[in-house]
């Protein structure tokens, strides 16, 4: 960031404190916080989810090199032999994936084959909020609908009202993944337009908090909580998250991206020891239909290909650098894979099983699961062979120990996937 | 078995008379004289011996043959036996294939008699069931009959109750035009009562001058003065009298307007309760929500109103809504067509086609072209939005936006896969003008909107070479609804309905390639047929699922989350019943009940457009810098044009994170503190002084939910106290500038998040 001194509230409204610079030049409001947020202690562990949106094609992020109707199937989608990075006899990664099989080499990567849930929902949005929730009842935006990380946080923190607790960085909506009912947690597209920027006067400060608490005479209907709840939040939180952000210089190299630049965001916070556990950033969304490659399939999803490694890989380098690798476990999933046959425009519809990736030291790395046939399909779909909840049972059970019957609401069986 | 026995029999007898030959021989041996007897008995002896050898031989053969008779006899009778056996078998055999042959026909002949019973009561079956369905029919028609009569019954009366309000609003018209003719007349008659007084006043006066005259008159005089008096004396009788009667006639006139006076208020609410009946009758006939009372419309009612099937408005607009009554408040928002239009026209350039000559340039003035033509059109995408923002704050027709806006989130398309403004912009005349109209032509003209083709990939979707983004969502997102009522594969054989629906690129027009159309049938919803997009469209519009899923997110939008599911019912109905005309359902829920309630009025939360919007209009803002606003809806989360996906914006909550809620209160503090917010000429000549009122005036007139009494009076406290009213056109600029600080302070709460 550059050091040239802040200047309107007008640039900080179009631009964001981004373009405008910080630290010695912050204005007053930017340092009355107490800046110090409560220090997470270095064995604590983090979970990040990674959404990929838009449903993205497994066939071409895992190629299933080894069978030979992925190659009938596949005329204008398919990734070559000759490109596959090899994993097994059967699979291998898309080309642009280098740097997943370094990290699987130093033992820090694992894929699961195949994952999916019984009665498919080929809608974006529905099929998002069954991965986000665990079940099939959560809807984003829906009073009382909660995601399964969020009600890891019910269940592990009760009565700890941190709101940070748990943060989404970029996505525009407040992500089910993350959202329990006790923690509804925060979201920012950008730590740089995460401030109050009104009234600067003490007074009007002053008056600004006392006008967002939450007032014992006024109506207050659970629209109005939680407007007010939010309020109370973001004031309680922004600018301890913008001095923590602003204040941490990585060695790493990001993609500009607005992806690669949430990465960095996090890998900020949790280098300044910030309180989060759970964290959510979504890859896709700053590019018209993410993953949904009916058309074009090849170049656009190769590009995200390009930029999920290139900005996952910063992140494991960068919390490798730091120290807090050990404590950190990411994990990609997405609404659904795709048709197993493409469709004639360069692309593919939406369809069924996926893979999914793990990243950080306690994964158990390699291929997991079973490679869904090529030639026993569900109207032409993938067959799922891994319940994507075994994989969240893994995560629940294994890294971050504790039950995982009552946050998923049944029992899956374990994939062992995690250390 | 007969012979058998015979034999047996017959061997028995003979064996019986060979023994009892024997017997008889020994006993006929008796002896006579001694020698000769001796001789004879010798003789005798030897004879009888020898007799008795030969039968003992006899015997012996006789035995020997009797055992030969025996043992054939057991022989026989063996044989007999194993023939007999044999013979039992063979009977038996016989007995049993006579049985198994009678069984059999003893079952050919239940099964033809069953066969003959199933087909007895087949037919008794088939004899019922066309009963039932003749009955089915007969009650069909018996119910439709009455359906239809109720119906017809409603409607009369609906018809009635319409003809009804209408005489009473002629009569309230009349009433209130009688008020004036009567004033009027009372008038003249108290003036021709006053000229009359005043003639008849001169003639008395010219009466009791000739009475003093001919008192002081000589007494040659006299007898023409008292001519004189007495013609005086009858002037002013008969100036009396006229007076008189121009008394009792203004008198009349005058009771007569004060009657007029009194019958205005009684004619107005014969008016008002005419207008219930006849909308309650009217709801009724649609099979609709039942309406509010007028007697309920009050100013809240009205803003609520303004806000929801409009942007909001100014507390005089408020007011003249709620003065017009709740039935002329909500025609006046929803019979669109008879508010003028709102006369801002928007003309974007279509894209450019490249002439053939400038393959000929060289590379950087062709990347010159290509660069200025790229700018020229993100630029006129920039216009537009800024022309939209304008036309939704100050549009006559607002509630024509606010459905725009609404269809623009429902048939969601976005500029950044497209880059081609005329083709949106198309879309969006499409939208506004079928959007407040009816939904049928309007998903009709999704199917040919080139935008919507070209966002969802249908212009690669060939026959043969399918690509089913456009048939998902028109199913999932556009009509149905996500899992209301299709499968999978109707979803594909939908695409393939699709098959050849493109657009021309440079034109921008709808255009179908009848070559690439996958002719073939296709089997949507059951229905078999050679369908093509168009067939789509009605079968579309024939599943009931269709009318339900718009009413419900038309009544979400517009009034409230998850309502009761009669309600959208009852929607959807008069949706669909009325051939998808839009707006007598959207009448029919503005005057309802439901959108007057407790769950619906002040509980939205704002979107950023319907925040920013509804503030310029709240206000009254003039000389809006359109930039500014569009920069404003874009960082709120809100880019026009530019929604995150095919589903649209995420409403309501979905618009509120910890970093939007401060985004929020930053924007909206900054364009109600823009210079040209003239505060001032919101409250002048309301009589407001104290900062509480000044306070309680500007959060009424732009936040829908009261703050707190507390809030207010820290507010108050804040803002300090004014110069007096009267100077506040001289000191305009410091008094400005005070206010909007209160302004984006009230634009900085929780309270101005919903409406």
């Amino acid at each position: 960031m550059s050091d040239i001194k802040i200047a309107t509230r007008r640039e900080f409204l179009t631009h964001g404190l981004g373009m405008v610079g910080i630290g010695a030049a912050l204005p007053n409001f930017l340092l009355r916080s107490s800046l110090a947020g409560p220090k997470a202690q270095s064995d604590e562990r983090i979970v990040v989810a990674l959404a990929l949106i838009g449903g993205h094609d497994g066939l071409s992020d895992v190629p299933p090199y080894g069978h030979k109707e992925y190659y009938e199937y596949r005329k204008l989608t398919r990734i070559e032999e000759r490109d596959v990075i090899k994993l097994n006899d059967e699979v291998g990664l898309h080309p642009n994936l280098g740097g997943f099989k370094e990290l699987q080499d130093e033992g820090k990567f694992a894929t699961v084959l195949g994952t999916a849930y019984p009665n498919f929902n080929l809608s974006h949005f529905v099929g998002r909020d069954i991965w986000e929730s665990a079940n099939r009842s959560g809807r984003t935006g829906k009073d009382g609908s909660t995601g399964w990380l969020g009600r890891y946080l019910d269940h592990a923190f009760k009565g700890n009202n941190d709101p940070k607790l748990s943060l989404a960085v970029g996505p525009g909506r407040h992500p089910l993944t993350v959202t329990g009912a006790d923690h509804p947690g925060i979201a920012f597209k950008s730590p740089d337009s995460f401030a109050f920027v009104g009234d600067q006067s003490e007074k009007g400060y002053a008056l600004y908090r006392e006008l967002n608490e939450l007032s014992k005479d006024n109506r207050c209907t659970p629209d109005d909580q939680f407007v007010t709840q939010t309020a109370i939040n973001a004031n309680a939180s922004s600018e301890t998250i913008r001095e923590l952000v602003s204040g941490y210089k990585s060695k790493v190299t990001y993609p500009d991206t607005q992806f690669g630049n949430s990465l960095r965001t996090i890998a900020g916070l949790i280098n300044r020891g910030m309180s989060t556990r759970v964290y959510y950033a979504a890859q896709g969304i700053a590019v018209f239909g993410g993953y949904d490659t009916h058309v074009d399939q090849p170049r656009r999803h190769g590009q995200l290909m390009d930029e999920l490694c290139q900005s996952v890989s910063a992140f494991q380098q960068d919390l490798a650098q730091q120290g807090n690798e050990e404590r950190v476990l990411t994990f990609t999933f997405s609404e659904f894979g795709r048709r197993a046959k493409e469709n004639y425009s360069g692309g593919t519809d939406h369809g069924l099983a996926q893979p999914m990736f793990l990243f950080g030291p306690g994964v158990k790395a390699g291929v997991h699961g079973t490679q869904p046939s090529l030639t026993d399909l569900d109207q032409d779909n993938l067959k799922m062979t891994t319940d994507f909840r075994s994989v969240y049972t893994a995560i629940l059970e294994k890294w971050l120990g504790v039950p995982a019957e009552p946050i998923l609401g049944a029992k899956y069986p374990l994939l062992d996937c995690v250390v | 078995m007969r012979p058998t026995n015979h034999c047996f029999w017959a061997a028995s007898v003979i064996l019986a008379t060979i023994g009892g030959v024997g017997v008889t021989v020994a006993q006929e041996a008796v002896p006579a004289p001694l020698k000769q007897a001796r001789m004879v008995a010798e003789k005798a002896a030897a004879d009888k011996a020898e007799a008795a050898k030969a039968a003992a031989a006899t015997m012996a053969t006789a035995k020997a043959a009797a055992e030969k008779m025996t043992a054939a006899d057991t022989a026989a009778k063996t044989a007999t036996t194993a023939k007999a056996a044999a013979e039992k078998a063979v009977k038996d055999a016989d007995a049993k294939a006579a049985a198994a042959k009678k069984a059999l026909a003893e079952k050919d002949a239940a099964a033809k008699v069953a066969a003959q019973q199933v087909a007895a009561a087949k037919a008794a079956a088939d004899k019922a069931a066309a009963a039932k369905t003749a009955a089915d029919k007969a009650l069909a028609a018996k119910t439709t009959a009455a359906t239809n009569a109720g119906a017809t019954l409603a409607a009369e009366e609906a018809y009635h109750a319409k003809i009804g309000a209408e005489k009473a609003a002629a009569e309230k018209a009349k009433a209130a035009k009688a008020v004036g003719a009567k004033a009027a007349a009372a008038k003249t008659a108290a003036d021709q009562l006053a000229a009359a007084k005043g003639v008849a006043d001169k003639a008395a006066a010219d009466k009791t001058t000739a009475e003093k005259a001919l008192a002081d008159a000589a007494e040659a005089d006299k007898p023409a003065l008292q001519k004189t008096l007495d013609e005086k004396t009858a002037a002013a009788k008969a100036a009396t009298d006229k007076a008189n009667t121009a008394k009792a006639a203004s008198d009349k006139a005058a009771a007569e307007s004060l009657a007029a006076q009194k019958a205005v208020p009684v004619k107005a609410s014969a008016y008002v309760a005419a207008q219930d009946k006849a909308a309650a009758t009217h709801a009724t006939a649609l099979g609709g929500l039942k309406p509010l009372s007028s007697a309920a419309w009050d100013y809240g009612k009205a803003r609520h109103l303004l806000v929801r099937a409009g942007f909001g408005g100014t507390p005089q607009e408020v007011q003249n809504l709620y003065a017009m009554g709740l039935h002329n408040a909500v025609n006046h928002l929803v019979d669109i067509y008879e508010r003028p239009t709102a006369n801002m026209e928007f003309d974007p350039l279509r894209l450019e086609r490249p002439e053939p000559w400038e393959g000929r340039l060289a590379t950087t003035e062709r990347s010159n072209l290509s660069s200025r033509r790229t700018s020229r059109e993100r630029r006129q995408q920039a216009e537009m939005r800024r022309w939209w923002l304008q036309r939704m704050a100050e549009s006559p027709r607002p509630l024509q936006e606010k459905l725009t806006l609404f269809w623009h989130d429902h048939f969601a398309v976005q500029y950044k896969k497209l880059y081609r403004t005329y083709i949106l912009y198309q879309q969006n005349q499409l939208l506004r003008t079928y959007g407040c109209d009816n939904y049928a032509a309007l998903l009709r003209g999704i199917a040919h909107d080139p935008a919507t083709i070209a966002f969802l990939d249908n212009h690669v979707n060939f026959k043969g070479s399918g690509n089913e983004n456009l048939g998902r969502e028109i199913l999932e997102l556009f009509s149905l609804g996500e899992g209301q009522g299709y499968t999978e594969e109707d979803l594909r054989e939908a695409s393939r309905t699709l098959t050849g629906y493109n657009y021309d690129s440079w034109t921008g027009q709808f255009r179908f390639l009848a070559t690439r159309h996958d002719g073939t049938e296709k089997t949507v919803f059951g229905r078999k047929g050679n369908w093509g997009g168009d067939d789509l469209v009605d079968l579309l519009l024939q599943h009931p699922s269709t009318a339900k899923y718009t009413a419900q997110k038309l009544f979400v939008f517009f009034a409230y989350e998850d309502p009761e599911p009669e309600v959208v019912d009852q929607l959807a109905h008069v949706l669909r019943s009325g051939s998808y005309n839009l707006r007598p359902m959207l009448r029919n829920m503005f005057l309802s009940e439901q959108f007057y309630s407790d769950r619906a009025m002040g509980t939205h939360i704002k979107g950023p457009v319907e925040l920013a919007v509804g503030t310029i209009r709240d206000l009254g803002m003039k000389n809006v810098n359109y930039a500014t606003v569009d920069s404003a809806v874009t960082q709120m989360g809100q880019y026009l044009f530019e929604p995150p996906n095919v589903a649209g914006w995420n409403e309501n909550r979905a618009w509120i994170t910890a970093e939007r809620i401060l985004t929020r209160y930053n924007q909206m503090s900054n364009l109600v503190e823009q210079p040209n917010v003239d505060v001032v000429a919101l409250l002048e000549g309301k009589g407001l002084q104290t900062p509480r009122e000044i306070v309680d005036h500007l959060a009424k007139a732009c936040l829908v939910v009261d703050p707190s009494d507390q809030k207010c009076a820290d507010l108050a406290t804040y803002l300090g106290d004014l110069p007096p009213a009267a100077e506040w056109a001289a000191k305009r600029d410091m008094v400005n500038a005070k206010l909007r600080v209160i302004l984006a302070l009230l634009m900085s709460t929780p309270e101005s998040q919903v409406g």
